[in-house]
């Protein structure tokens, strides 16, 4: 799903690049940054800039919808990364906070002031330099995968109460299509937050608002989607961390 | 050139040109002398064992009859095996008959006769200074009993033991280390010697006539001040004079100020060779490794995927000019090593060999310069190598893909795809995650259609992979060289294809075993 807009926190070298990657799929992102220089350079590179300050009662958020934006907390000092979630959480309780850290331990620390969703800098270049290395065609695979560009992609879709695998298994649900996809996983969000691997949860029974996590090639996941009546939207707040 | 002489030099280039025999003697001089030869610590094993089932024959035979086996076996085979292994080094220590041509050469690019004489003396001093060195005395006392059947000469057996020195690296380090603190232990010496001197003669002098004493002779009087410095003091020989007791007063003190001054003078020798030592353990045992995933540069990320690499159970090897950084690395890892990775000479003292030894050489120096740096080393070193970097600043990224580096990591390139990723499709990016961090017990992985299995696996259907609880994902197919997603049962399959598959770790474990097992019957 598309997002409305991204508030980026910060400008230094990994808010810019976040900036970069994301100004093709999202119409809108402003940043804030904490010092005149940042928001110069934002500025300067087209995008819509202000200056904040850490103090802030952040009203300034209340004009942007939050069911359909996403926060992004890049500053560099990693306190200060800390402080603003927590500030941003305090006032906004149902924001979907993305929050970067460098360490383990200063993950953690942002997962207890609120982050749903920390990138762990460090520990994620390490594991995508191993997974370069120990499995080159996987990590190629998943990396096209998330590209919304190619043709084959991983899709979420949501079963509506409408929907016709409302009531059956997985497996059952599988057998009866013949499309050419392929269903990872599934959402449970009444039972658990977390993933119902196929592999292994095989006879898990479908329910009105269960996420299926699909692969296949574009035509064949928006007609798996019509077929079983989902939609291709997903509840942003599904799980925190 | 007389008959003589044109019969040498052309012995000479016949033996330097004999493939056959260079080979030989390369091997011999790994096997006696190069510790970072594969076979010498077998060769030096077997004969550490030799030496020790010497020594003990040798102390079963003071008290119990001598078994016939055992004198046969340790008068003749065990030194048997000595002098062969004597006559080996005689023959790598020097090589004669490079000796003699670089005479001729010499000679013959001075437009002068050859000389002779001066080639033979050349040849036979070099053999002379290996057969003159300590090592080759104790090996040839070693072999002597083999020549003597007195029982005197079987004594020389014990010779067999200081051997040991040859084959017992950290005896090496012993040596190595006493031998850097010469001029120490020689002053101490002397000042022990000076100290023992000067009490005998005084003790002998104050207690000799006394007829209560116990010092008769001058060597009573040196048996008693050795004792007495050494503050070993048996007590069986003491001065009984008032004048004898004070020079023993003096004695003892001297011989705790010597004790302190020769445990200084060791312990901070050691302590000085201590990272010497390591470091030349850890290359040994890096010279055994294979497969190994070589770190350059020492930092953060370095540290991250160096533990998780090993976790996996990788060979991990950490480099880094910084002794700092090396120190802080030994921390976490046992192979760190301070050695600059940018530098051939200080690559090329570790002994790796890049083909055999190196999985994938890992750049994560603190800076691009840097990495582009040790990327041409690397790259001059081996062109086959795989090498990966971290990249520091986008705009270098032309200069590290010129440098020969195959894969480029960079790092704030990669978060802004996981924000983008997140805030496209937050479920998808969590499940394709979650399978790569592989702790929710379900795991996406490779499977390799090797020869064999080729021969019996036609296509997809073969695989029986269908209903079961492993997903197929796709064929990586190396005949249309593209990834094949879902493919069909009767897609068929070669050999190189690459199975990507998704199920539990145990499933995917037992699955593996089970096409192998299928292929075998």
């Amino acid at each position: 799903m598309t997002m409305d807009a991204i508030i980026l926190f910060g400008y230094n070298e990994f808010a810019r690049e976040i900036a970069q990657q994301l100004r093709y799929t999202c119409p809108r992102i402003v940043v804030y940054a904490l010092n005149n220089s940042d928001v110069e350079q934002a500025q300067a590179a087209g995008l819509e800039a202000h200056l904040a300050d850490l103090e802030d009662n952040w009203d300034d958020l209340l004009s942007f919808d939050l069911a359909v934006t996403r926060i992004i907390c890049a500053l560099e000092s990693e306190a200060e990364n800390v402080f603003l979630t927590l500030s941003l959480r305090d006032r906004f309780p149902d924001a979907v906070i993305v929050a970067l850290a460098t360490t383990q331990e200063n993950s953690s620390k942002l997962r207890l002031a609120g982050a749903n969703k920390v990138i762990a800098e460090l520990q994620t270049t390490a594991n995508l330099i191993i997974e370069r290395l120990e499995k080159p065609v996987i990590t190629r695979l998943l990396e096209a995968l998330m590209d919304t560009q190619m043709e084959l992609k991983v899709a979420q879709i949501v079963l509506s109460e409408q929907s016709s695998a409302v009531g059956s298994h997985i497996n059952e649900l599988l057998e009866s299509t013949q499309r050419d996809i392929i269903v990872l996983a599934v959402v449970d969000q009444r039972m658990s937050e977390s993933f119902i691997f196929t592999a292994k949860g095989y006879n898990h029974l479908l329910n009105a608002g269960d996420v299926l996590v699909v692969i296949g090639y574009d035509k064949e996941i928006k007609a798996f989607e019509e077929e079983v009546g989902g939609v291709c939207e997903t509840d942003r707040s599904h799980r925190s961390g | 050139m007389n008959l003589f002489s044109r019969a040498l030099v052309d012995s000479a280039y016949a033996l330097e040109s004999s493939e056959g025999l260079r080979r030989s003697r390369h091997h011999v001089d790994n096997l006696m002398n190069n510790a970072g030869y594969r076979y010498k610590r077998y060769f030096d094993l077997f004969m550490m064992v030799l030496i020790l089932s010497s020594v003990f024959i040798l102390i079963r035979d003071v008290k119990f009859q001598q078994n016939d086996f055992l004198a046969v076996f340790n008068n003749y085979i065990i030194s048997f095996i000595f002098l062969i292994e004597y006559l080996m080094r005689f023959w790598v220590s020097s090589d004669s008959a490079r000796i003699i041509i670089d005479q001729y050469e010499k000679d013959v690019l001075l437009q002068r006769n050859f000389r002779v004489g001066r080639a033979v003396m050349k040849a036979l001093y070099a053999k002379w200074r290996y057969m003159s060195s300590l090592a080759a005395i104790i090996d040839l006392l070693a072999i002597m009993p083999f020549f003597h059947e007195l029982r005197l000469l079987r004594l020389f057996i014990i010779f067999r033991v200081f051997k040991l020195f040859r084959y017992a690296q950290n005896m090496h380090h012993f040596g190595a280390i006493l031998a850097s603190k010469k001029f120490e232990l020689l002053t101490l010496f002397t000042f022990v010697g000076l100290i023992i001197f000067v009490a005998s003669v005084m003790i002998y002098v104050m207690e000799a006539l006394n007829p209560d004493s116990k010092v008769n002779t001058l060597f009573d009087a040196l048996y008693w001040s050795v004792v007495t410095i050494s503050t070993v003091g048996y007590g069986d020989v003491v001065p009984v004079s008032g004048e004898g007791k004070i020079v023993a007063l003096i004695v003892i003190v001297s011989g705790v100020a010597v004790l302190a001054f020769a445990t200084s003078i060791v312990v901070s020798a050691f302590t000085e060779k201590l990272d010497d030592i390591r470091d030349g353990k850890l290359i040994q045992e890096l010279q055994k490794l294979k497969h190994i995933y070589l770190i350059c540069g020492y930092g953060t990320v370095a540290q991250q995927t160096a533990s998780k690499l090993r976790r996996m159970g990788r060979e991990v090897v950490i480099l880094d000019a910084d002794a700092s950084k090396i120190a802080e690395a030994r921390r976490h890892h046992d192979l760190a090593l301070a050695f600059d990775p940018a530098s051939l000479e200080s690559i090329g003292q570790l002994g790796i060999d890049p083909v055999r030894q190196i999985r994938a050489v890992i750049l994560l120096g603190d800076t691009d310069v840097e990495n582009v740096y040790t990327a041409l080393t690397m790259r001059s070193m081996n062109k086959e190598l795989r090498i990966l970097s971290l990249l520091h600043d986008k705009k270098h990224r032309r200069k590290l893909e010129s440098a020969g580096v195959n894969d480029i990591v960079y790092a704030q390139e990669l978060i802004g795809q996981l924000s983008r990723e997140y805030s496209d499709q937050p479920i998808a990016f969590e499940a394709l995650h979650a399978l790569r961090a592989e702790h929710s017990g379900v795991v996406i992985d490779e499977i390799l259609v090797d020869e064999r299995m080729a021969r019996f696996i036609q296509n997809v259907q073969d695989l029986k992979i269908r209903g079961g609880r492993i997903i197929l994902l796709g064929v990586e197919s190396r005949s249309e060289q593209r990834f094949v997603f879902n493919p069909a049962s009767d897609f068929a399959l070669g050999e190189g294809d690459l199975l990507v598959v998704i199920g539990e770790n145990a499933m995917l474990h037992e699955y593996r075993i089970d096409l192998h097992k299928a292929v075998r019957t």
